[in-house]
């Protein structure tokens, strides 16, 4: 049986693709974890350990064809509008699922809110958000098809932000869903494509993957991901 | 402890999303819209609960427009009232397990 978690998630893509603006947004987070279910199958399962957070990375420049209100969209399905921090990041909120939208951060002190116009939204502009756009794939959920970041950039994000993260548990989370990947995609025979996109990370980027892995007591790894 | 701090979390989460379902509640038009037959002809009243008694406020000619915002107004406000029956439940959970005792 399907939760009601789940069931209202793909409510909100089916929607969303509906509105014609699905295409133009990335699934990341723990969310594309149930996504990869479907890419591994046969090989393992990655997990789901999920939050209540559903988050959209929104690339830029965006690319929607036409204006859609997103908010009033969702309302329908009993979603309000609330904002988050000192900076007002939008959050579109129902008991079962936090929907937000995030942007890259452009240049040094670019952290904070954008607003994305076409969506009727803001979005919080976060760094390494350029990481997942390096290559995605489109995966099914249920009846609708979603952009998510290829399991081995889903890894490389994953270790590139677990040492900013400010709390321990958060940090174990990421670090555990970024090596469960990590073991399926050396199953899959797929640590060619991880190797391909190290080689396009900045030298300190690569120093801080293989650092995040040593950390972990997983040297092994970063000899497997010919960081070592 | 790792769990605290998530359960923390998510309880700001759920306090912010009680506080905004309680808004959108405000933001509703109150009452709600009552079509009575008299002689053929149709009258619309607006029945605003006051404590103990409910009120019949006469609505002159409303138009398609009226009447439809007042019928998503209480699609709207059912579908409010059970969402954040929903959070509160989420709440008083969270509540209760940060102040359970931590298991030995």
């Amino acid at each position: 049986m399907q939760s009601k978690q789940y069931d209202l998630c793909q409510d909100v893509l089916r929607r969303l693709d509906e509105a014609g603006v699905l295409r133009g947004l990335v699934l990341i987070g723990s969310w594309c974890l149930v996504l990869y279910r479907e890419y591994f199958r046969g090989v393992g399962d990655p997990g789901a350990v999920r939050t209540r957070d559903m988050d959209f990375l929104v690339p830029s420049p965006s690319v929607f064809a036409h204006k859609v209100n997103v908010p009033a969209l969702l309302k329908e399905l009993g979603f309000v509008s609330g904002f988050r921090g000192e900076e007002g990041a939008m959050v579109l909120q129902h008991p079962e699922l936090l929907v937000e939208f995030l942007v890259p951060e452009r240049g040094r002190g670019g952290a904070g809110v954008r607003d994305v116009p076409k969506l009727g939204v803001n979005a919080q502009a976060m760094r390494f958000m350029d990481v997942p756009l390096m290559k995605t794939v489109r995966l099914r959920f249920g009846d609708v098809m979603v952009n998510a970041p290829h399991p081995a950039v889903f890894v490389l994000h994953k270790l590139l932000v677990v040492p900013r993260r400010q709390k321990a548990e958060k940090k174990e989370k990421d670090f555990a869903s970024a090596l469960a990947v990590l073991v399926l995609l050396d199953k899959k025979g797929e640590m060619a494509i991880l190797h391909e996109l190290l080689e396009r990370f900045p030298a300190p980027w690569r120093k801080s993957v293989a650092r995040t892995l040593s950390a972990h007591g997983k040297a092994a790894w970063a000899a497997a991901m010919k960081l070592a | 402890m790792a769990i605290k701090e998530l359960l923390k979390e998510e309880l700001g989460n759920s306090l912010r999303m009680e506080r905004d379902y309680r808004r959108e509640l405000a933001k509703l038009p109150q009452g709600c819209l009552v079509k009575k037959m008299v002689r053929g002809r149709a009258y619309y009243y607006v029945a605003v609960r006051e404590g103990a008694r409910v009120r019949f406020r006469y609505l002159r000619n409303p138009d398609e427009k009226k009447i439809a915002a007042y019928s998503e107004a209480k699609r709207a406000r059912a579908q409010y009232r059970k969402l954040l029956g929903d959070v509160q439940r989420q709440i008083r959970f969270l509540r209760k397990a940060l102040n359970a005792k931590q298991a030995v």
